[in-house]
């Protein structure tokens, strides 16, 4: 061993010596603080939430403690990661000490004379071989390390498809099972009564109950309003309110689980869902007075999966809107469970439609269509617009279709006797025939991850999506387009001749539907998630912090993602706790 | 002197077309973009690229021809320097010898990729000459070689057993490249070329300071990158071991003055051995177990390569995507990412994503399988080679290691003295 060597040796093994005290006295400072001062557990903190019972409103004092609590958590979680990261860098140094104290202190090798060549040859190549042995063992060992500790945050691809379309397949062949089940249930129940069926829960159902178009715009029997449109009907819609202060509440009532769906409204009643990982609830109010009238636990459906799928937490398990057709109030959620219920909260049928592969989570919102209930199914496996029976939940036609996965609801354009389904994805914007599910046109247009539904009004119909464009269509044929301002959570409205769009980024602009012509653009703080609706006249949309829109601006106190439903002199809703009545007090 | 004054004209060199500003500087971008830093250089003409595979070719012949024939040592640096200014500042380095290994593995590998024919060129002949010469591509036609053989101007030589270790490096950096090269991820021999940067007068300021550690400790230490780094010398030194003809430290009898030795800046001198038939035992039943257990280390250096796979693929921008996209799903929000951002207008279905990443993640898979085999293999055979031992009565140059500098021939005796009579020689004539 040369004396340069070991020299260096020396050197090592002294450094090393002293990171390692350094960073075992920083470790015991540190376990002392710790241990003297925990600090999620800070008396601080107690002290100023009890300032905060004395004086709820003291919102200066609420983001102090939000300061303090996030700073104390960093302290904690950071002297955590110091105690564990000495540890690792005590743990180096004192291999690294051992190896350079054992280089130290090694006898010095007798250096071979020219008798003994050989033997020197030997030692040469035995001092290679344990340091070759060495260097690779740590390599080695660092491998391991590295792939021990980077595992998890690593995805292995092929298993993660392979487990995703194991479970659809799972869900598909379950689906099939619960249909051809019933299949067999309608024909047995078709032939007892033409007017009136009983399912095996007992429930009185009307049978092939078919809404009138004025009863649809009398009410507001889906998201959006009457097929989606994003237009109400009813008159003297409120125009300031304030959630916090209960300026013009009606009535406020919580809602225990969570969801995106906005109310929908149908005579007295008012419907709303909410679901997580565990329940899916269906409620019904009294729209008048706020009493719930029922609640139904959304269970034993037929075919649900038994894991619910992954979802993310801006979507949730209950984006999808509900629909009613006067008699019949429908529901679907994450898992893909559709259940169809009675004015009484009875379930007369329900059904799985094989669990949505969908990254972000299912979000399409029902439409009704005289004795069909219209669901757009899109999926990234597959991508279909289905008619079910509103009666008896069997399958009167399912058209598939080209393209991918979307997010956006169907709209329905209503045309005397006969109607048009308008639907979008990437890249088609296209209409279907409502009675026979037959495509009428389609247009490749879009792109990207589709979550804005269409818009129509005399004649055009609208449809946009952030990165992409904006486009009016006629009969499938581009009328003209655009590409500023694009939506990408809320869908466009139009009424007469106006277009209206808004974005996440808080822009809210009004153009000209005929040429694409910007009237006015207005840009708010806040983004927008929720979709405008026009109402007596006036445009209502509510901002991500609650705010509503209208020409001035009406404050709900919480949180709010959805879009507001109306009757007459009052708008329903559902911000990120409670489900608002609003009115004239 | 004369290595004093080359090694400051190639400093200099160097030192100029490192603080070269480009003409036009990039834009300014307000979101924070970051212009990348240039991979490839702009392609030449057919021509120029027909002309560069016929200049790499009569500088094969030169040096190979200065080397076994001529052992003119000046010749050798000459050739060097043109070589620096041809394929470095002229060529801006690419394509190189080094780097055209990923091309021909790519191609391998990916039937829609079509290698051209001058790569084809830029790879074969180096190998061809070196199965016929030795190293005499390594002596001075590549210019990497050429830049570190000119700095070494103070050469020392590093103990052998640290010699040893660090030579398992360009094993490892080998297979790794390979593995990525072949899955289309990328070619990381290109993308950490230390002295590229100075060609193009475009580099990150890291890797500006890896070519100037790399050049600053060859002054000392012979041809670091060649030894302890190129991917491209492991296969040129298995060629080099079975050359039909290889450049000797002495034109005639060794006289073992040991001078080439000490001379040699890159320790490829092997010493006289004596052998005693006692002695060898040693070694014979060390051989054996070694033997026996190359197969297990094969198998060992597979598994723990293979382990290694998830984080590597992300290498390749379709699995870093998918990671990405996943983390989207997973978290509900955007990363905000370019790449996220074009990924999203494409309307491509995550879920086809995640099935493409997956296709090449069980690519790298199985790379690493075999990597790691191969590794082991190496590891092996190095354990394998310092238990054997053969009869060795002069100092010749080891060939494996051997880069066909020259530098020994002046440090002969026996040189200087053939040359001396040859030149008696041809006054007398």
């Amino acid at each position: 061993m040369s004396s340069s060597i070991k020299t260096l040796a020396r050197y090592i093994a002294y450094i090393s010596v002293a990171v390692i005290v350094f960073v075992s006295i920083v470790m015991i400072m540190n376990y002392i603080q710790i241990k003297k001062y925990e600090p999620i557990q800070g008396h601080s903190i107690d002290k100023l939430v009890e300032k905060l019972q004395a004086s709820p409103d003291d919102k200066e004092l609420r983001e102090q403690i939000r300061v303090v609590d996030l700073l104390s958590r960093k302290a904690y979680f950071t002297s955590n990661w110091q105690i564990k990261s000495g540890g690792f860098i005590i743990l180096v140094f004192i291999v690294l000490f051992l190896i350079s104290i054992k280089i130290y202190t090694s006898k010095e090798s007798i250096e071979s004379g020219k008798s003994e060549k050989l033997d020197h040859f030997w030692f040469i190549k035995s001092k290679e071989r344990k340091w070759l042995f060495i260097s690779v063992g740590i390599l080695s060992l660092v491998a391991l390390f590295l792939s021990f500790n980077t595992r998890k945050y690593y995805t292995d691809f092929t298993t993660y498809v392979a487990k995703s379309e194991e479970s659809k397949e799972v869900t598909e062949s379950s689906t099939k099972e619960i249909q051809s089940t019933l299949e067999q249930t309608s024909t047995q129940t078709t032939d007892t009564a033409s007017s009136t069926e009983v399912n095996k829960e007992g429930a009185t159902v009307t049978s092939n109950h078919i809404p009138t178009e004025a009863e649809l715009k009398a009410n507001y029997p889906s998201f959006r309003g009457a097929f989606g449109l994003g237009v109400c009907y009813a008159a003297n819609t409120p125009t300031q309110w304030d959630g916090a202060l209960g300026k013009n509440v009606i009535w406020k009532k919580p809602l225990d689980l969570p969801g995106l769906n906005s109310p929908i409204l149908w005579g007295d009643f008012l419907f709303i869902a909410g679901a997580n990982e565990t329940k899916r609830k269906v409620y019904c109010f009294d729209r008048l007075k706020g009493t719930s009238k029922w609640t139904k636990d959304v269970t034993n459906i037929p075919g649900s999966p038994k894991s619910v799928p992954k979802v993310s937490n801006e979507t949730g398990f209950s984006a999808s809107g509900l629909v009613t057709n006067g008699e019949l109030v429908f529901a679907i959620f994450a898992t893909g469970d559709l259940i169809c219920l009675n004015y009484k909260g009875e379930q007369v049928w329900a059904k799985n439609m094989g669990m949505p592969d969908n990254h972000y989570g299912y979000s399409s919102s029902l439409q009704v269509y005289k004795d069909k209930l219209i669901i757009q199914y899109d999926d990234n496996k597959s991508r279909k617009i289905i008619a079910l029976s509103t009666s008896t939940g069997k399958e009167i036609w399912n058209t598939s279709r080209l393209g991918s996965i979307s997010w956006s609801s169907p709209i329905i354009v209503s045309k005397g006797n006969t109607a048009e389904i308008i639907v979008n994805n990437t890249p088609y914007v296209a209409s279907y025939d409502a009675e026979t599910g037959k495509e009428n046109w389609k247009t490749n247009c879009l792109s990207g991850e589709i979550g804005p539904s269409p818009a129509y009004s005399n004649g055009l119909v609208f449809a946009a999506n952030e990165y992409a464009k904006l486009l009016a269509l006629k009969d499938g044929k581009v009328v003209w387009e655009g590409y500023d301002d694009l939506p990408d959570a809320s869908s466009p409205v139009a009424y007469n001749d106006l277009l209206f769009m808004t974005n996440s980024y808080g822009t809210i602009v009004c153009m000209n539907a005929k040429d694409g012509s910007v009237y006015w653009k207005k840009e708010f703080d806040n983004g927008f998630y929720g979709s405008p609706v026009i109402a007596d006249g006036k445009l209502y949309v509510i901002d991500r912090s609650g705010q509503t829109i209208i020409i001035g601006k009406a404050t709900l106190g919480e949180k709010s993602d959805c879009t507001p439903a109306f009757a007459k002199g009052t708008v329903y809703i559902r911000g990120a706790k409670n489900l608002f009545c609003i009115g004239s007090k | 002197m004369k290595k004093y004054f080359y090694s400051t004209i190639v400093f200099a060199c160097l030192w100029v077309t490192s603080t070269a500003q480009p003409r036009f500087p990039a834009p300014e971008f307000e979101s924070g973009y970051v212009v990348p830093i240039t991979q490839t250089v702009h392609a030449r003409s057919l021509v120029f690229e027909y002309l560069d595979v016929s200049v790499l070719f009569v500088l094969l012949c030169l040096m190979s021809w200065l080397v076994i024939k001529k052992r003119s040592r000046k010749a050798i640096i000459w050739t060097s320097i043109f070589s620096i200014i041809y394929f470095g500042f002229i060529k801006v380095g690419c394509v190189c010898s080094v780097g055209s290994i990923q091309n021909v593995c790519l191609s391998l590998f990916h039937a829609d990729y079509v290698i051209p024919i001058t790569v084809i060129g830029f790879f074969a002949l180096p190998l061809l000459f070196t199965l016929l010469f030795g190293r005499t591509f390594c002596a001075g036609v590549c210019f990497m070689g050429a830049v570190q053989d000119l700095v070494n101007i103070k050469p020392k030589q590093l103990p052998r057993t640290l010699e040893r270790v660090l030579s398992i490096i360009p094993y490892i950096y080998l297979t790794f490249a390979l593995i990525i090269a072949s899955t289309g991820a990328d070619f990381i021999m290109c993308r950490y070329d230390p002295f590229i940067g100075f060609f193009r007068l475009s580099a990150s300021l890291g890797m500006l300071l890896f070519g100037a550690g790399i050049l600053i400790v060859g002054i000392f230490y012979g041809r670091p990158y060649c030894r302890f780094l190129c991917p491209y010398g492991v296969i040129l030194s298995w060629l080099s071991r079975i050359a039909f003809w290889h450049t000797t430290v002495t034109p005639a009898a060794c006289i073992q003055c040991k001078l080439c030795d000490t001379s040699c800046p890159v320790n490829a001198i092997d010493k006289p051995v004596a052998l005693k038939p006692e002695s060898l035992e040693k070694g014979r039943h060390r051989l054996l177990i070694i033997l026996l257990l190359l197969p297990i280390f094969s198998i060992t250096g597979g598994f723990i390569t293979s382990r290694l796979y998830k984080p590597l693929s992300t290498i390749h921008q379709t699995v870093h995507l998918a990671e990405e996209m996943k983390w989207e799903t997973d978290q509900g929000k955007k990363t905000g990412s370019i790449e996220s951002e074009a990924f999203h207008t494409t309307g491509i279905p995550a879920t086809q994503l995640f099935r493409d990443a997956g296709i090449i993640q069980n690519q790298f898979y199985w790379g690493t399988w075999i990597g790691g085999a191969f590794l082991g293999l190496m590891f092996g055979l190095a354990l394998l080679k310092t238990s054997i031992v053969r009869r060795q009565t002069i100092y010749e140059p080891h060939r494996g290691n051997c880069v066909s500098c020259g530098r020994c021939y002046k440090f002969c005796p026996v040189e200087k003295e053939v040359k001396n009579r040859t030149l008696q020689n041809k006054k007398e004539l």
